[in-house]
């Protein structure tokens, strides 16, 4: 009886095990690594993507995409961040061109700036309107503006702090005059930032509704919002765009758009699989090359218009002597970080990336060549300013203390989360401790801009403009009153040869006192089921997507 | 057993109180500056400030925590700094999702938990009793995410019976219900196998026996109405966990419930929204625990006549 009892249980438990085996999805074919970009590469600005256009008549009018994180609020006015939904209810003054270099038409029809550069006119089309209907003239674009400008809503006023005045020329002619020319606005502008907003709206109905359903000019608008599960943005009747890059420049031919907020990698990519979403972003590596092997998908590329660096905290012993900085600089081995990345990351030394205006590759090299991995150097650093390994336990000391530091990891974004341990051993292998405290994102950025302390921390800008270097200036407690001087004037210098000069000196100088440590630019991977056609992303520009053509196929 | 239901009632409020003190405490101590987080990293140190101010989070910890109760006690939880309207009106709006979730799963649960346990009780060491119990085991323990997963690539993807994620309906409510009622129809099934075979070695079954009374109204009438009262009292208990266990099944399903709600809000250090979910959590499980014992007074008569034991 006991026999029978043990087999019985044994065979029991064998089927249970044997059942999951059996239902257990084919484990991904272990993706070949591709080699880590080599930083002597001159970067090709990353063409737009555009799938063929349509043949036949659609078959769906609805699109269906599938986000990781759902937006706070989708007033971008009030907001703090931005993404897709966003970018698909409004439509910016201007647009960048692929190669993040000339500026284009998007729903303005032109512009002129005056000879000194402060005074920009800006030509609307005419009669345009919001997509409720109300009239969007060069009143009510003032109006977006100085909205925008206000402390009380908007949560970047600086970006207009330049300007002084609007002037209603005609219903269709705005004249912005600032005090001085712009540069950095531009970028803004060329956003859902610096698109119009419709601030007799806001008016009516009260901020914090707005924040929740806001009125502008984009190909679509929000109907509903069901918090936790989806957003449906329908097709404006109202919209009109001057950009050249598309084919229609009306309103788009998809009536709908269902963007549903899926936090969990896997079952983003296994509706895409499934064909119930036709287009996802943020695909984990580990899937990629699945997804690759599969003819009804398409994996879309956009570099990261930003990197991942490490914030050094100058006003902390011993990182205010600049050779630990450089010890720890050249303790750093970027290719060990690309493959715990497993390939989807590209080092980068200077502090702008490839997909971000002003990039110079003379900085990356003399970046790279000024602070190369080099263990024996970086030890022989550390012995100069007194830290050595008096008691061969593997951690320096001066004065009796070991060097032991904390670095700030963020567990909720996996590139730098796989990084920090990396890190963590490269550091350990000069004779410097870190010991890992978890914190996330947000956080980290909050500890960064608020004057806390920390030692260490892994932090990500992302914008594409070279102005984000002011904003996050301060967060490595440093100053140099040079620096600062260059900074402000690259934000007003129209000239881009003259500007990104500016910048080169500026990260030189950076690069110098290692302000921090640029570390890498994340690729995006986006997913998009081959029954899409007329699609268009604009890669460097933050992956944003142009539905203006698009059509299902199916 | 009205003393026993007062006293019930008396531990309602220290529990509520003492949850929402600790929660209330660890959110406000802990790193992370609401006022900071909602206006991002570009805002001035003087506009955080203000911020700040406006949220009224410059008042010291326990003026907040006091005007915070107040407010609770009449249903309102404050206003949620990320979302800009009230927290009660955000949590009403996704508390019928977890609702939803929470009640299919515990329906399911005991319809499959309860009836399996008594078979495997009343057919001790048979095929049935083996199988059903290396099954619970298995359910117990692999991880709710694993088994969502697997669940959701089988019936979703593969067989593509099921939608694989997102509330589109009753089909929709499927995978997500039955992941997370699998540990708990394992547990059911255990304890109901267990309360029933002591059960059916105490003199009194044998008495029926003896009695010459029919085996299944010996079972079902004696033994089970005897046997079923701790596994209600656990049905209850296990409210309030589904409730929360349900934050890991409702992001892998993309299920628009409280759950994902809390996670996002903890990382925001949404103070109202937080704190007005542990209140509604601390609520239900003492009503939930009170519920249970009451059930438990008036299945065992022991407690509902009022022994000396109590």
């Amino acid at each position: 009886m006991r026999t029978r009892i043990r087999l019985l249980t044994v065979l029991g438990v064998l089927l249970a095990v044997a059942l999951v085996v059996g239902c257990a999805p084919t484990p991904g074919v272990e993706p070949t690594t591709a080699p880590p970009a080599a930083a002597t590469e001159v970067p090709t600005a990353p063409p737009a993507v555009s799938t063929e256009a349509p043949t036949a008549a659609p078959t769906r009018a609805r699109l269906v995409i599938g986000l990781t994180e759902e937006p706070e609020v989708m007033d971008v006015q009030q907001a703090t961040w931005s993404g897709l939904p966003h970018q698909q209810i409004t439509e910016p003054l201007v647009m960048y061109d692929f190669e993040m270099k000339e500026l284009l038409p998007a729903w303005l029809e032109s512009w002129e700036i005056s000879e000194d550069g402060t005074a920009i006119t800006f030509h609307l089309p005419p009669g345009a309107k919001y997509s409720n209907g109300d009239v969007l003239d060069a009143q009510a674009l003032a109006d977006s503006m100085w909205r925008y400008a206000n402390p009380e809503i908007s949560m970047y006023p600086e970006d207009l702090q330049a300007m002084l005045e609007t002037n209603v020329i005609d219903d269709s002619t705005l004249e912005v005059v600032f005090s001085e020319p712009q540069a950095a606005l531009w970028l803004v502008l060329a956003t859902e930032w610096g698109a119009p907003w419709d601030a007799a709206e806001a008016e009516r109905i009260g901020n914090d509704e707005f924040s929740r359903m806001p009125v502008s000019n984009g190909p679509f608008e929000l109907e509903e919002w069901v918090e936790g599960s989806h957003m449906l943005l329908v097709r404006n009747e109202y919209y009109e765009t001057n950009l050249p890059f598309v084919e229609n420049q009306g309103p788009p031919h998809l009536e709908e758009v269902l963007v549903r907020f899926i936090p969990e990698a896997l079952t983003r990519v296994s509706e895409l699989e499934a064909g119930t979403v036709d287009i996802i972003h943020d695909i984990p590596p580990s899937e990629l090359a699945r997804l690759r092997e599969n003819a009804d998908i398409e994996i879309l590329e956009a570099p990261s218009p930003g990197m991942v660096y490490l914030a050094i905290n100058h006003e902390r012993e011993p990182f205010d002597d600049l050779r630990v900085r450089e010890a720890i600089a050249m303790a750093i081995n970027r290719a060990d970080l690309v493959s715990a990345n497993e390939g989807t990351v590209d080092p980068v030394y200077s502090l702008l990336a490839p997909a971000q205006i002003c990039h110079s590759e003379d900085v990356e090299h003399y970046a790279m060549e000024r602070y190369p991995y080099d263990v024996e150097t970086a030890k022989a650093l550390l012995a100069e300013a007194g830290w050595t390994d008096t008691d061969g336990d593997g951690i320096v000391d001066k004065d009796g203390q070991p060097l032991s530091v904390e670095m700030l990891v963020p567990p909720d974004d996996p590139p730098r989360e796989k990084s920090g341990v990396v890190l963590q051993a490269q550091f350990q292998e000069i004779g410097i401790d870190v010991s890992i405290e978890e914190l996330p994102y947000d956080f980290i950025t909050g500890v960064l801009a608020e004057g806390e302390d920390y030692d260490l921390a892994l932090d990500e800008m992302i914008w594409n403009d070279p102005d984000c270097i002011t904003w996050m200036y301060d967060y490595p407690r440093y100053s140099n009153p040079e620096v600062e001087e260059k900074l402000d004037q690259g934000r007003y210098t129209p000239d881009l040869d003259e500007r990104c000069a500016i910048y080169d000196e500026v990260q030189t100088t950076l690069i110098d006192d290692l302000w921090s440590v640029p570390l890498f630019a994340s690729q995006r991977y986006l997913g998009v089921r081959t029954w899409v056609t007329g699609l268009t992303m604009h890669g460097p520009l933050d992956a944003t997507f142009f539905l203006n053509d698009t059509t299902i196929q199916e | 057993m009205r003393r026993y239901v007062a006293e019930r009632l008396a531990m309602c409020v220290p529990v509520v109180l003492g949850a929402t003190v600790v929660v209330f405490s660890i959110l406000h101590l802990t790193r992370g500056d609401p006022a900071r987080l909602m206006l991002g990293h570009r805002a001035s140190p003087e506009r955080v400030q203000e911020m700040r101010q406006q949220l009224g989070l410059d008042q010291p910890i326990l003026v907040q925590y006091v005007r915070w109760l107040f407010g609770a006690l009449r249903g309102d939880f404050g206003t949620s700094i990320v979302a800009k309207r009230s927290a009660s009106e955000i949590i009403l709006e996704r508390l019928p999702f977890t609702l939803q979730l929470t009640i299919a799963s515990l329906v399911f649960s005991t319809i499959v938990g309860i009836p399996i346990g008594v078979l495997s009780a009343v057919k001790q060491y048979s095929v049935v009793d083996y199988l059903s119990m290396s099954a619970a085991l298995f359910g117990l323990s692999m991880p709710g995410f694993w088994l969502g997963l697997m669940l959701m690539l089988f019936f979703g993807l593969r067989l593509g019976w099921l939608p694989i994620s997102g509330h589109s309906g009753l089909k929709s409510l499927i995978l997500p219900a039955l992941t997370l009622s699998l540990p708990e129809i394992a547990m059911l099934a255990r304890l109901m196998r267990s309360e029933m075979l002591e059960v059916i070695r105490e003199e009194y079954i044998m008495t029926a026996r003896a009695k010459g009374l029919r085996e299944s109204l010996v079972m079902y009438k004696h033994a089970l109405r005897n046997a079923i009262a701790p596994v209600v009292v656990y049905l209850f208990l296990g409210i309030p966990w589904l409730v929360s266990g349900a934050v890991v099944i409702e992001s892998v399903f993309a299920w628009p419930g409280m759950g994902q709600l809390m996670y996002r809000s903890i990382l925001a250090k949404d103070f109202p929204v937080v704190q007005g979910f542990v209140f509604v959590i601390a609520l239900l499980t003492v009503v939930c625990n009170l519920l249970g014992d009451i059930v438990t007074g008036f299945l065992d008569p022991r407690i509902r006549l009022g022994s000396h034991l109590y």
